[in-house]
């Protein structure tokens, strides 16, 4: 899994690259036509992503992605391995989110995400982890050169985690807390790829054993401006 | 060219089969019930219901309890599994908890191939809260006449486990959910579970 939104990742910032470049062989051909390089402000440019990006009146930023994290050693897991099961899996997760830009760079919004984790057993179903997170999120961003964004975010929340051991579910609610820089990039109009990697601490008793379900998490997604 | 290449590396590696891992002489989990205490387990001695399966820590992950001073269970007969014995000795490796008790373990052995067998025993005292317990297991013909191990040098040998015997000794209990008897050193670590790696 990893490896392929790696993949993904490579594959989808070589094309915003391409774009880039397309975008400034464009305006390279007009100013050649025109000869008249500096006919437009240095800081505008015709792609309408920008201009709603920079447009004061364009408050929702919407998004959604994939996510992978690498587990911390717990309790919980300890507990399980000591009955045969085997190391905890990477944890995948979807993450949505909705935000309102207050100002240019501040957005404040919601998020929700789900999250996946399982221990496989030599003889029995594999243990699972499912977990829903609600999430108050404050978001700091500044625009470099009109295009890629760079941020933070710093959210806090809670979870419902659901495990799952030989056909019988323990649910179990938890604090949540997210921190961690991220950045987007414009692929066309106003649709944005989303880059994030997390931290997140997020410890609960789970049965009645401490488990450390946070640790850093990397996101790919998409965000769009409305 | 180069994206075409890296891609199917990456599938490769992602789907790549996983090993399958070497079998335990003996391994029980508990989770399967019948009649109240776990299939295949009989109570040889010790007070009427004094033997049961039990939730947990979590519900559903069960174990066995024993309860009363000298109440012994023993195990369904194991599968032929390939062995190490170096030295005349097992080792067990339980997931368990005890309150003021101790439990004896007693492993039956027979090689199918020659019919020599051997009994393996020890004893252990887990902690009052489930945790890993692991005690050596060692047979009893092993210093007379190198017993099922062939004496000190060891060998390997398809084994066949007879019987696996849990008796408490104290007048507290104890709960068991998983129980390995593995070579010396073998027991700890799960084996990689079945199945392709994407």
């Amino acid at each position: 899994m990893l490896h392929w939104l790696i993949a993904f990742g490579l594959a989808v910032g070589s094309g915003v690259v391409y774009a880039d470049d397309a975008n400034a062989d464009d305006a390279n051909a007009d100013d050649a036509t025109t000869g008249d390089a500096n006919t437009d402000p240095p800081h505008r440019s015709a792609d309408e992503g920008t201009e709603i990006v920079e447009d004061a009146d364009t408050h929702w930023l919407l998004g959604l992605g994939l996510l992978i994290g690498t587990p911390l050693e717990n309790d919980f897991d300890r507990a399980l391995a000591t009955r045969a099961y085997g190391d905890p899996s990477p944890t995948y997760g979807a993450d949505l989110g909705a935000l309102y830009r207050v100002t240019r760079g501040f957005s404040v919004g919601l998020r929700t995400a789900v999250r996946h984790r399982y221990w496989l057993h030599y003889n029995q179903p594999a243990a699972t982890l499912f977990s829903v997170d609600l999430l108050a999120n404050l978001d700091l961003r500044h625009t470099f050169r009109h295009r890629a964004q760079i941020g933070f975010q710093l959210a806090g929340g809670f979870a419902v985690v659901s495990t799952r051991l030989g056909g019988e579910s323990v649910r179990d609610l938890g604090g949540r807390v997210q921190l961690g820089p991220l950045a987007t990039f414009p692929i066309v109009g106003t649709l944005r790829i989303l880059v994030r990697i997390a931290y997140d601490f997020h410890r609960l008793s789970i049965v009645g054993e401490t488990a450390d379900l946070g640790g850093a998490t990397f996101l790919l997604g998409f965000e769009v401006r409305e | 060219m180069m994206r075409v290449i890296a891609f199917t590396l990456l599938g490769v590696l992602a789907c790549r089969e996983l090993p399958d891992g070497p079998e335990r002489v003996f391994e029980e989990s508990f989770e399967d019930r019948c009649d109240g205490v776990p299939c295949g387990w009989s109570q040889s001695a010790g007070p009427d219901a004094a033997v049961r399966s039990v939730e947990t820590f979590h519900p559903g992950e069960h174990g066995i309890e024993l309860r009363g001073d000298g109440t012994t269970v023993l195990s369904p007969m194991g599968e032929v599994a390939p062995a190490v014995l170096m030295f005349g000795s097992l080792e067990a490796n339980l997931s368990a908890r005890c309150t003021d008790a101790s439990l004896a373990i007693e492993v039956g052995l027979i090689d199918d191939a020659t019919g020599i067998s051997d009994t393996f025993r020890g004893r252990v005292s887990p902690p009052g809260d489930f945790a890993r317990s692991i005690t050596a297991l060692i047979g009893d013909r092993a210093l007379v006449d190198g017993g099922l191990s062939g004496g000190i040098g060891g060998g390997a040998f398809e084994v066949r486990v007879n019987t696996v015997l849990l008796r408490l000794e104290g007048d507290g209990e104890c709960v068991v959910d998983h129980l390995i008897i593995d070579d010396v050193n073998a027991s700890v670590g799960p084996r990689p579970g079945p199945g392709a790696g994407c």
